[in-house]
């Protein structure tokens, strides 16, 4: 058990060695990929709520923490199945469930560093701003190298492979955003259709 | 079972919509005129005060007052020397009636009677008891082909019109009805035939010698497929009344005998020129915005837009959502007009909720100035389609049926020292008084106060960033029954205490069915101790009811059930307008409104008072129920304004058995019987272009006979002491202030966050000083009407009370004399009375 707990410790400061036992060595735990979620989320609309107003932009009045967690569940997810989608096509090794553990373990930095950043946004002067602005850029930076490492040990690729996959893996997501929105706006078109032929019905006749 | 009872059934409303009655006329015989007092016209009625004149050829009237020795024309007499006026214009101004209708391409267009039936005798004429009923048929009934048609098979005209005719008529009918080119088997009337006179007259000779009838034309125009109604010309027959009564002249038209053909009306336009003033005339017309205002007869103002306003505000389901002006209301439902040592005063008595109030100044396309109320009796709005765009797209959707009651306009005559707007609002205060409308005060005399206390508010707070609504507690009975005993000790008496936010969440309440008291504001016993201590300073505790603005964060409420609708079929949504972008618009829900439908008002009310009788209180205050009218468009059940306006009488009648007094905000004239009290009483009047002068017109009215006062003073913007102790004094109106326990940064992010200037500590000095001040002036007047009011000279006014109090204010920056007593800058002089 602590173990569990103390490899995505492990894995944050050897990324190649630790995405490695995550897959084969059955490192990683479904458990800890949810919780990692859940902390994010919790991290995320802390930050939003009490980082101090010289380095948060943000209106406290139309916070609200469930959407928080409802955009961050769908860009998760989004990511995972449109990566999966181009992996499965370009010999990626990695099954989804290694993705959304790659993904997810990843984000322990921004877990780690989130709430000290809010803690200093809370004392920073507006010309100190930087600092606040260098810690979570840290924990962003590290984020992503992480995620890229973890796509990369996840399928086995090479690092130019990976490069284009996860070009893409972007181009995969617009493709799935793209599709839902079609699909929203036909469906409202034909009720507006059907809705017009009522209303002349009732008034132009 | 219990959804049902809950959001559909929708009691009887009907009883409270009056029937009105139709008079029956005899054939039509003028009255001998043994002393004639107008030439070229003949007498049909005559009382002890007024004789009716009427001229048979142009269906002018004209009354005569005996009293004066006056004439009042319905159209004026020296028309034809008007050198403004074009032939068109000229035509309208022997117009007694104005049709605006839609024809059958849904267009908008318009008819007057002079020439489209006067003109051409369309008219039949009856006597009534005391009048004259007038029937116009108003519409072009003449075929541009006469009595021939325009296309016709060649047997038929052998055998209709050849065979029966002399062969040189013959001869020309033939040469005159050629192959059609576009109808075929069909002979064409040459066009040369409707061009030419001669020919057309020798071509009807023709046709007339032969016998030719009109269901042989109509049986023709059916062969050609020209007969199939659409082609046919719009028209109207709309009966007009006279009545002499009393001292009045009663002009109705009975809306249920209206007829029309292919076009649907939307709004009629009575008597535009009656009295009308030309540009010799000095004087001013009166018009109802705000608190009355005046437009100086010939000011000149000839680029500056006519006056147009709805009475009693706009009804929500036409409200447009952007609107590029805040207008003041137009309460009461009444114009006039001074013209030189005469005056002649209108009010409209039915079909006021519809009718909007016009008026013009001379030099724009008459020499006239007019004013004259215009009747909208059938609504349209415009429905955007799908899938269409540009002028397509905007479909106009015409209300099928028409309001169906009377059109009711009274007539008075006023002479010499009675002309002027304060005889016409002492005249106007006699007909309420003996009509019941207003009663006089009991002899109370102490100055009232009104005091707003913010109770509870709506407010959004977060749990865990999860956002929820909850009450935020601006004030509770304790600490307001606290500031009231402060204010006893002050000095100030006759506290009228408004409590808004009460029950059901706060100030933007759920749909009052049901009364659930705001727990965090105290206990019904904290609430009941208040109401005593207000009690014994003389005055009332009033809780605040909105009825029918039904805010969108309301939880029991089905829009979809009990809401009025527009024509289109939606539930009505209004919102406060936003003044910077000229929207209707809100960042708050609360502030975003349903209409209740009037159909649903009575089940609400009276489950309101059920709970409401618990409470053992003797004021309550209506936010909305005399201030706002809407119509529901519902299918199912369409409730025109007029129909509005009695069940919301209705209502006020119920809700006045249970509770003693009954303050009321606004309050349009058909709230008076029903008001102790009115609060946000308009006090001034908007600064149109066209208008001169604002006059208290309605303050005239009721003074002495309900307590007013105008909006609250800590929330006026452009707000100093003396200023509002003079506006207060020269309109008779009590002092309004806005008190709220807590700083009132509490109320940031609620819809309530406008009233940022009302808490209790900072103004209750202002509030004191100013009270003190008055009282004096306004205590003993308290009972007593303003019997006059006028202008000396700029910002120096004179108000003189019932028995002989003279107020003198003057607003000017210097020192004036007037009438040998000094006014001092922002100060005020009282003669006579207590002082």
């Amino acid at each position: 058990m602590r173990d569990v707990l103390k490899f995505p410790l492990y894995l944050i400061t050897h990324p190649f060695d630790g995405f490695y036992s995550m897959k084969h060595e059955k490192m990683g735990s479904t458990k800890i990929t949810v919780l990692n979620i859940f902390l994010f989320w919790l991290v995320y609309s802390i930050n939003k709520q009490y980082a101090g107003f010289v380095v948060n932009e943000i209106n406290p009045f139309f916070l609200n923490s469930l959407i928080d967690l409802m955009s961050i569940v769908g860009f998760y997810l989004l990511w995972c199945v449109s990566n999966w989608s181009v992996t499965t096509l370009t010999n990626g090794e990695g099954r989804f469930k290694d993705i959304t553990m790659a993904i997810s373990y990843s984000f322990t930095p921004m877990i780690l560093l989130f709430i000290p950043a809010t803690i200093l946004g809370r004392y920073v002067a507006q010309n100190e701003e930087a600092f606040y602005a260098m810690v979570i850029g840290i924990s962003i930076v590290w984020f992503l190298i992480l995620s890229f490492v973890g796509t990369m040990s996840v399928h086995n690729y090479s690092l130019l492979k990976t490069i284009v996959t996860i070009f893409l893996t972007f181009i995969a997501m617009l493709i799935i955003i793209f599709l839902t929105l079609l699909m929203f706006t036909l469906i409202q078109q034909v009720y507006m259709f059907f809705h017009s032929i009522y209303t002349e019905l009732l008034y132009r006749i | 079972m219990y959804m049902y009872n809950a959001f559909i059934k929708v009691p009887d409303y009907q009883h409270y919509v009056k029937e009105d009655s139709f008079e029956v006329g005899t054939p039509y015989s003028p009255i001998t005129d043994t002393n004639v007092n107008i030439e070229g016209m003949v007498l049909v009625a005559e009382n002890e005060t007024l004789k009716l004149y009427f001229n048979e050829e142009t269906t002018e009237i004209a009354v005569y007052d005996k009293r004066s020795k006056t004439s009042y024309y319905s159209n004026p007499s020296n028309r034809s020397s008007d050198t403004i006026a074009n032939p068109q214009n000229k035509d309208l101004l022997a117009s007694q009636v104005f049709v605006d209708f839609y024809d059958t391409n849904r267009k908008l267009s318009s008819l007057a009677n002079y020439a489209s039936s006067i003109k051409g005798k369309q008219f039949t004429l009856e006597s009534l008891e005391e009048g004259i009923r007038i029937t116009y048929t108003i519409g072009d009934l003449q075929v541009v082909t006469g009595i021939m048609p325009k296309f016709i098979t060649a047997e038929r005209l052998q055998e209709k019109i050849i065979d029966k005719i002399t062969p040189e008529l013959a001869k020309e009918v033939k040469k005159q009805y050629v192959k059609s080119v576009n109808k075929e088997g069909f002979l064409e009337m040459r066009s040369k035939v409707i061009e030419a006179q001669v020919t057309f007259n020798k071509m009807t000779d023709a046709f007339t010698q032969a016998g030719y009838s009109p269901e042989d034309l109509k049986e023709d125009n059916i062969a050609s497929g020209m007969d199939d109604g659409s082609s046919e010309k719009p028209f109207f027959v709309i009966p007009l009344e006279y009545r002499l009564a009393g001292e009045e002249l009663k002009v109705s038209i009975p809306a249920s005998h209206i007829e029309e053909s292919s076009g649907k009306i939307s709004a009629i336009d009575v008597l535009r020129f009656f009295g009308a003033a030309d540009t010799q005339a000095d004087g001013y017309m009166l018009v109802p915005n705000g608190s009355g205002a005046l437009i100086y007869l010939n000011n000149g103002k000839t680029l500056s837009e006519p006056y147009v306003q709805p009475l009693y505000g706009l009804d929500p389901a036409l409200i447009e959502y952007t609107q590029t002006q805040v207008s003041e209301t137009a309460r009461l439902p009444i114009f006039g007009m001074k013209n030189g040592d005469s005056a002649w005063f209108a009010r409209v008595v039915s079909g006021d909720a519809l009718t909007s109030i016009n008026a013009n100044v001379s030099g724009k396309v008459n020499s006239y100035n007019f004013v004259y109320p215009k009747v909208n009796i059938r609504d349209s709005e415009l429905l955007t389609m799908f899938g269409t765009t540009g002028g397509e797209s905007d479909l106009p959707v015409v209300e099928p049926d028409f309001y169906k009651g009377n059109i009711q306009v009274n007539y008075a005559f006023l002479k010499d020292e009675k002309a002027s707007y304060s005889g016409m609002a002492n005249y106007y205060r006699e007909k309420l008084v003996s009509e019941g409308t207003l009663t006089k005060l009991d002899k109370k005399e102490e100055a009232p106060i009104f005091v707003d206390i913010i109770g509870g508010i709506e407010k959004k707070e977060f749990f865990v960033g999860v956002p929820y609504k909850t009450t935020l507690a601006m004030t509770t009975y304790t600490q307001a029954n606290a500031m009231v005993e402060e204010m006893k000790s002050l000095g100030l008496s006759n506290i009228n205490l408004r409590y808004l936010g009460w029950f059901n969440d706060g100030y933007y309440h759920d749909v009052p069915k049901k009364i659930d008291a705001i727990k965090k504001l105290g206990s019904k016993a904290e609430l009941k101790n208040l109401s005593s201590t207000v009690a014994e300073s003389g005055g009332t505790l009033y809780p605040d009811v909105a009825f029918q603005k039904v805010s969108m964060s309301s939880k029991s409420y089905m829009p979809v059930f009990e809401s009025s609708r527009y024509i289109s079929g939606i539930s009505i949504i209004n919102a406060a307008f936003n003044r910077a972008t000229m929207r209707m618009n809100s960042k708050f829900v609360e502030d975003v409104y349903y209409v209740l439908s009037s159909a649903v008002l009575p089940k609400i009310v009276e489950r309101f008072m059920k709970d409401y009788k618990s409470f053992e209180l003797d004021g309550l205050s209506l936010r909305d129920l005399g201030d706002l009218l809407s119509s529901d468009k519902n299918k199912k059940r369409t409730i025109d304004r007029e129909e509005a306006k009695s069940i919301v009488q209705g209502q006020l009648e119920s809700v006045k058995k249970d509770v003693d007094t009954l303050l009321i905000q606004g309050a349009n004239q058909y709230a008076l019987p029903y008001a102790t009290s009115i609060v946000d009483m308009p006090m001034t009047a908007n600064q149109y272009y066209l208008m001169d002068e604002a006059v208290p017109f309605y303050q005239m009215v009721i003074h002495g006979y309900i307590d007013y006062c105008g909006t609250t003073m800590n929330l006026d913007s452009t707000f100093t002491e003396s200023d509002m102790i003079l506006k207060m004094l020269e309109y008779g109106a009590a002092e309004h202030v806005s008190f709220a326990h807590k700083e009132t940064f509490e109320l940031k992010n609620t819809a309530m966050e406008y009233m940022y200037s009302v808490n209790y500590t900072y103004w209750i000095d202002s509030a004191t000083r100013i009270y003190n001040q008055t009282k004096d002036i306004l205590g003993p007047v308290r009972n007593q009407a303003i019997i006059d009011h006028s202008r000396i000279e700029d910002g120096v006014f004179k108000t003189v009370y019932e028995q002989g109090t003279i107020v003198y204010v003057n607003y000017n920056d210097h020192d004036i004399t007037v009438e040998e007593t000094t006014v001092l800058a922002h100060n005020f002089v009282v003669i006579g009375g207590k002082n």
